[in-house]
């Protein structure tokens, strides 16, 4: 988008002043900002259905008013908070829609329909009933599907999940997370929950009222270093909260832990204890996890006698940040080991190290 | 369905009834001031008038296919006119005011004054059939535009979105969603002209309101009844045949419901 800004016939100033934003090719673009910034009708412009007072958006080079309107609009597909499904149309019809404007095949189309019915998670009995006999989830799901049967490149969600309840919409928001690892689309999504926008973005630009930009960055990035006041009181005051969600616990520089070696002897063991600094110590097998000890239960024999306890405060490798903040602050120690399902151990989790991820 | 849609029904049902109670008042009141003997050999409903007499099927028949014919060819034609009439409407808004206001004038012309003004022009026929189109303007034309009005935006939103044209969203999503009012609006047009069709007995027609006017003439209350309960049985029938016309045209609001 370059320079691209709209004015609405008796209206003061601009929904949306003169934007440049360029979206990447297959990745999740957020847009998010306070009600009146505009980022509706800059997702309304990128397929027509707002035209801009002036400045032109591209797509892949391609200037978009050089496409006829339909389509354009075929091309790109559509998701609305609203979602409007066509209430006399099945399920089945609904998926339909654009491939049978783009004059596919029976055949064709009801393949693809099966198709994206198993994509998005509808059953197949649900493909010919009618809309009002699903639940709100269901539709959204139904919407999306409707929205990707041509295989359109580009994906645009205007809210998508916010007529859902909590519980569906955090489902709705994994299952689109697993389709995109999938698809690869160049997805623009409307939001104002900073949660949503955190979690689902690749990229998230954050809009002003008026439409300005304030800034456009990673997740991670924003909420590390927001540009300016406006920005870092929109993302809240819990930023580094939000950030625990976004890094993995792979991506902080693991602690070696209070480690010894199940062939160790006493002496070796108050050793590492001392090293560790904390009154357990975790027993290895090579790399292997075996369970912690006590330090109070170091009685002179080697360690390989003592009988190691199964230990609660450990996290998995994929665990994020914040999964490990929890086992640290509800376990004993201030400390959570990494270690896979299969037992092989990574390293151990604290507080610090936490921090020091965060600070970066 | 709109309140207003329901209560021009309900008023079209009750003048079809009130009719049919008045005639048999009448036909009682008459009755009451004759005595017994009489009273035997004169019965409020002589059924070997309806059962015996060699030229009733045939004349019932007639009349009921007049009636018909001056119910649903006005109907048919004003649902075309007023189809016309909402299409300009929908395009351009600013005749909205003026489309109605029209309508509702031509509505309030009485109709005997209609047929009078219309009959020294052309056929007594086609001035039967040009005043009851009339009177089915206002409301067809309003449930047609109230219907397309009340199609949900968010499913215009999503046609358009996803690349629908003007045409085929009239065609695919407009009308289909605005069926059901557009035809509650052809349904209380045709309850509403079945009676209405009695005033032309005034240009030699009338149906099967001839058999109420004759009876009237004659003090005779078997034509009264059989007159007046013919048709209400026809407004009933074209009623409910409406209704399975609009069932069939509109499953998924059937299930909606059904749930």
């Amino acid at each position: 988008m370059a320079g691209v800004t709209k004015t609405f016939p008796g209206s003061e100033g601009p929904a949306v002043a003169p934007l440049d934003l360029t979206i990447p090719a297959g990745e999740l673009t957020v847009l998010i900002g306070p009600s009146g910034c505009g980022k509706t009708t800059t997702l309304r412009m990128i397929n027509r259905l707002v035209e801009p007072t002036a400045g032109t958006i591209t797509i892949d080079g391609t200037d978009i008013r050089e496409r006829s309107l339909t389509e354009l609009r075929r091309g790109i597909g559509y998701v609305i908070q609203q979602i409007g499904l066509f209430p006399h149309r099945t399920i089945a019809q609904n998926i339909a829609t654009v491939p049978k404007l783009l004059g596919w095949d029976k055949r064709t189309t009801a393949a693809r329909v099966d198709e994206l019915a198993e994509l998005v998670g509808i059953e197949r009995e649900m493909l010919r009933r009618y809309p009002s006999e699903l639940s709100g989830g269901q539709q959204q799901r139904v919407g999306v599907a409707r929205a990707l049967a041509a295989d359109p490149p580009i994906l645009l969600m205007d809210e998508p999940f916010g007529a859902v309840d909590p519980i569906v919409r955090s489902r709705l928001q994994h299952e689109l997370l697993d389709l995109q690892s999938r698809m690869r689309k160049t997805i623009v999504l409307v939001t104002h929950d900073i949660d949503e926008a955190v979690a689902l973005g690749d990229r998230v630009a954050v809009l002003n009222v008026g439409g300005v930009l304030e800034q456009v960055a990673a997740p991670d990035d924003l909420l590390a270093e927001p540009a300016n006041e406006f920005v870092a009181a929109f993302l809240g005051a819990e930023r580094s909260i939000k950030r625990l969600a976004l890094s993995g616990v792979m991506s902080l520089h693991l602690d070696p832990g209070p480690v010894v070696d199940r062939r160790a002897s006493d002496a070796e063991a108050r050793q590492a204890l001392e090293r560790g600094g904390l009154d357990w110590l975790a027993v290895l097998d090579g790399d292997r996890f075996l369970g912690w000890v006590a330090a109070a239960d170091l009685d002179g024999r080697p360690i390989a006698d003592l009988q190691p306890e199964v230990l609660r405060a450990r996290v998995e490798p994929t665990a994020t940040l914040r999964e490990a903040l929890e086992v640290i602050l509800t376990s004993h120690t201030s400390t959570a080991l990494v270690v896979d399902a299969d037992g092989t151990y990574h390293g151990a989790v604290t507080l610090e190290a936490i921090r020091e991820g965060l600070a970066r | 369905m709109s309140d207003a849609t329901a209560r021009r029904r309900w008023v079209a049902w009750a003048l079809v009834a009130a009719a049919a109670i008045g005639a048999l008042a009448w036909a009682v009141a008459r009755t009451r001031g004759l005595d017994e003997q009489t009273q035997a050999t004169n019965p409020i409903f002589r059924w070997e008038y309806l059962l015996v007499r060699e030229r009733t099927p045939e004349e019932l028949w007639a009349r009921t296919r007049e009636h018909l014919e001056l119910t649903v060819v006005p109907v048919v034609l004003g649902t075309v006119l007023s189809g016309v009439l909402a299409a300009l409407v929908l395009r351009f808004r600013v005749l909205q005011g003026t489309v109605f206001t029209l309508a509702g004038v031509l509505y309030t012309i009485p109709s005997l004054a209609l047929f009078g003004i219309l009959s020294t022009y052309v056929s007594n026929w086609t001035s039967a059939v040009a005043a009851l189109t009339t009177y089915t303007l206002l409301i067809i034309t309003r449930n047609i535009v109230a219907g397309i009005d009340g199609v949900s935006p968010a499913a215009l939103d999503a046609a358009d979105g996803l690349g629908m044209g003007r045409r085929q969203r009239l065609l695919a999503v407009e009308l289909p969603l605005a069926t059901p009012v557009i035809l509650t609006g052809i349904r209380v047009a045709t309850v509403t002209t079945v009676g209405l069709v009695g005033i032309s007995k005034v240009i030699q027609l009338g149906g099967l309101a001839s058999y109420v006017f004759d009876g009237f003439n004659r003090d005779y209350s078997t034509l009264i009844i059989l007159g007046s309960a013919s048709m209400v049985l026809l407004a009933v029938v074209l009623d409910l045949a409406l209704r399975g016309v609009e069932r069939l045209l509109t499953p998924w609001a059937r299930r909606a419901g059904a749930r």
